[in-house]
């Protein structure tokens, strides 16, 4: 036991009079977990703060296609369009101008 | 009443993986408890893996060798407790300050606490070291060589090793060594020596062996050798006159 202490002791010596050794073994890895967040963080930025533009045509109108249209709005991703509510007389799809308008 | 050898080698052979070449061919050789044996050869001959099979660091293809009684093979532990090896290269830690590298080796060898501390104080008084003052980086190949020598022989081994402890150093440095090495081969250290000196040889071995090409080539007594080669009048005609002028690798 004795001579693992020693071998600990003379690491540790070692270590901490090496300060180009001490610089690689922390800051490096700060440095470089600094400069991922930075660009995560802007990457991340970018997605949030450009908006999809959606038709939501909600042919169900039931609690389940409430539930999803809900959600959709509530998300800061999507710039929701819900269309009224379904038509059946018209069989043609309301969306298709919207669609060709940008929205997706 | 017959003296039985601290190290007896026997048909000693080392062949390098990827090598075809013996590096050690065949050696048998004796040692007795108390001499100082120089082993003696130019580069490449085989000094430095002989020396390392001794000292357990490398494993032999063949043949064994008896340390103390203790077989190579199985008592690797045992023979390295009572051997001391100071290699030719400066083994130090040079962020450490003397004392600090001392005390750590001395550990590895079962020393500690006040008793490690005053062995450490008495071979810094005798050579000479500045055991706390400085890194062991800024101190002169000649202290160095000093402490390097120190971390080999803390635990007083029985069996010393020394691959060309003299090298780069100045003749003061040289001096306090070999005089150190005479004194603790006078109380009883067997002493298993390299070098390329071939003066400092002749003065400090009481027997040698030259070897060559994995070959033990000659052994004897220094002045025997030399006068059973009537052309030779000093130790350096006789190991160019067995080894030849060729430069090596």
């Amino acid at each position: 036991m004795y001579k693992y202490l020693s071998i600990v002791r003379k690491d540790f010596l070692l270590l901490i009079r090496d300060r180009a050794g001490l610089a690689i073994l922390f800051i490096m890895p700060a440095a470089l977990v600094f400069i991922m967040t930075l660009m995560q963080d802007s990457s991340f930025r970018a997605v949030e703060e450009s908006r999809i533009s959606m038709v939501f045509v909600d042919y169900d109108n039931d609690i389940i296609g409430h539930a999803i249209g809900a959600g959709l709005t509530e998300s800061r991703f999507f710039d929701v369009h819900k269309l009224p509510e379904k038509d059946p007389s018209k069989k043609k799809p309301r969306a298709r101008p919207l669609q060709q308008a940008g929205f997706r | 009443m017959a003296r039985h050898p601290i190290i007896k080698i026997s048909n000693l052979t080392k062949i390098y993986k990827n090598s075809s070449d013996r590096a050690i061919d065949d050696i048998s050789l004796s040692i007795y408890p108390g001499e100082n044996f120089g082993l003696l050869g130019p580069n490449g001959a085989g000094k430095t893996t002989a020396i390392s099979i001794l000292c357990t660091l490398l494993q032999p293809s063949s043949g064994d060798v008896l340390i103390d009684g203790l077989s190579l093979r199985t008592h690797g532990k045992e023979i390295k407790k009572i051997i001391g090896i100071v290699p030719q290269d400066i083994a130090l830690y040079l962020k450490l300050t003397p004392f600090e590298n001392l005390s750590f080796y001395g550990s590895l060898y079962g020393l500690k606490g006040q008793h490690l501390k005053d062995i450490i104080n008495d071979y810094c008084e005798k050579f000479g070291i500045a055991k706390n003052r400085h890194k062991t980086s800024e101190l002169s190949g000649g202290m160095r060589r000093r402490i390097n020598l120190t971390a080999g022989i803390l635990h007083r081994p029985k069996i010393l090793f020394l691959d060309e402890p003299t090298v780069g150093i100045d003749v003061q440095s040289k001096k306090i060594i070999i005089d150190y090495l005479h004194e603790i081969n006078n109380n009883g250290t067997t002493i298993i020596y390299t070098s390329h000196y071939m003066e400092e040889a002749e003065n400090l071995c009481s027997r040698i062996g030259i070897i060559d090409k994995g070959k033990i080539i000659a052994k004897g007594e220094p002045h025997q050798l030399i006068e059973n080669n009537k052309d030779c009048i000093n130790l350096e005609d006789l190991f160019l006159k067995l080894t030849g002028r060729a430069l090596r690798d």
